[in-house]
């Protein structure tokens, strides 16, 4: 007794292309003949269900897929915007204690005020502390202004001197 | 000398050929791509072609086996361009009438044997939507158009053994699929 037949064999069989060999085990073997039988039965059943139009399970399964596609791709995008702002937000702190990463700031945050408001600072600082500048001042404010009369810019020493006195420098 | 009955000939041909093939270039479509919107379409640009084709063409032409290898060109190109399509918001499904197409289909009696028919139906065609295109175009062309291996593969500009191959895995496949059931 020869083997059964495989499946391509049996499939080309159904397509009228096997050898004689083949058919005649197919004639002599009940195993095969009946797989032939149901291979031609098969197939007549997806050619009646395919030329029909796809049944409507087909269908909603296609939007199932589409509609699963989309919360997938929704998922990642929000893991990957949670990984990113996640990242970003639990960074590893800084390994100085508070005190000293405040100690840190304060020379950088003085500076600034210092490049922006010098003129405050200055004021603050520049009070006067010898008498001969007191007595300069207050003839200023009352009126008596050293170079009052001149022209402010005419008189350089004049100027640098009431403005060293106003800047504390004298 | 311009012959006036040429027009008239022409469209009336052409017109005979859309009443016979519409249908079964529609099935052909609708089996390829798995939308009836979308097959409908895409007959539509077929046989817009076949009409500029049919004022061009002189020669003596096989009309039903150019039709069928525009068809299968169209549907092809249609799904290449479906990434597109996806974008766009799904339009219902309307247009089949359902109950009619699954009691024409229905192989059982009993409601339990409806429901298994109906459901061995999805599982079929959505074993089919699932192959390799070529698998589904050499498929459709054998054994729903009922072409020969040899026509099939002139049809697809493949050889013989590969359009076999292609047919002996996808029948392998479904066959898979309906075995499971059965």
């Amino acid at each position: 007794m020869s083997r059964c037949l495989g499946d391509r064999t049996l499939w080309l069989l159904s397509e009228g292309e096997a050898s004689r060999e083949d058919r005649a085990h197919v004639v002599s073997c009940v195993t095969c003949a009946s797989r032939l039988q149901r291979l031609e039965q098969t197939l007549h059943c997806l050619q009646s269900v395919l030329t029909g139009p796809p049944p409507e399970i087909a269908l909603a399964q296609r939007r199932h897929v589409r509609r699963r596609w989309m919360a997938s791709a929704g998922a990642l995008a929000a893991m990957v915007m949670l990984a990113w702002f996640g990242g970003w937000w639990l960074r590893p702190p800084s390994s100085l204690p508070v005190e000293a990463r405040q100690e840190s700031i304060w020379p950088f945050i003085e500076g600034v005020s210092t490049a922006l408001f010098p003129i405050v600072e200055v004021g603050f600082s520049a009070a006067p502390d010898r008498l001969s500048e007191l007595a300069d001042l207050q003839a200023a404010l009352a009126g008596e202004w050293p170079c009052e009369g001149t022209e402010p810019l005419a008189n350089m020493v004049c100027d640098d001197d009431t403005f060293a006195l106003l800047l504390g420098e004298l | 000398m311009v012959n006036v009955n040429a027009v008239p000939e022409a469209q009336a041909h052409y017109e005979q050929l859309y009443r016979q093939q519409y249908p079964r270039v529609m099935r052909l479509c609708r089996l390829l791509l798995g939308d009836a919107h979308e097959a409908e379409d895409v007959a539509q640009e077929v046989f817009v072609k076949l009409w500029q084709a049919s004022q061009t063409e002189t020669r003596a032409m096989a009309w039903e086996a150019w039709l069928t290898r525009v068809s299968v060109n169209a549907c092809r190109d249609r799904r290449r361009s479906g990434w597109w399509k996806w974008w766009r918001a799904p339009r219902p499904t309307a247009g089949v009438d359902l109950p009619a197409v699954l009691d024409r289909y229905s192989w059982g009696s009993t409601p339990e044997e409806e429901a298994f028919s109906r459901e061995v139906r999805g599982r079929i065609w959505r074993a089919f939507r699932e192959l390799p295109a070529r698998q589904q175009e050499v498929f459709a062309l054998r054994y729903i158009e009922g072409w020969s291996t040899e026509a099939v593969a002139d049809a697809l500009g493949l050889s013989t053994g590969s359009v076999k191959q292609h047919l002996f895995r996808a029948v392998r496949r479904l066959c898979a699929v309906v075995g499971e059931e059965g």
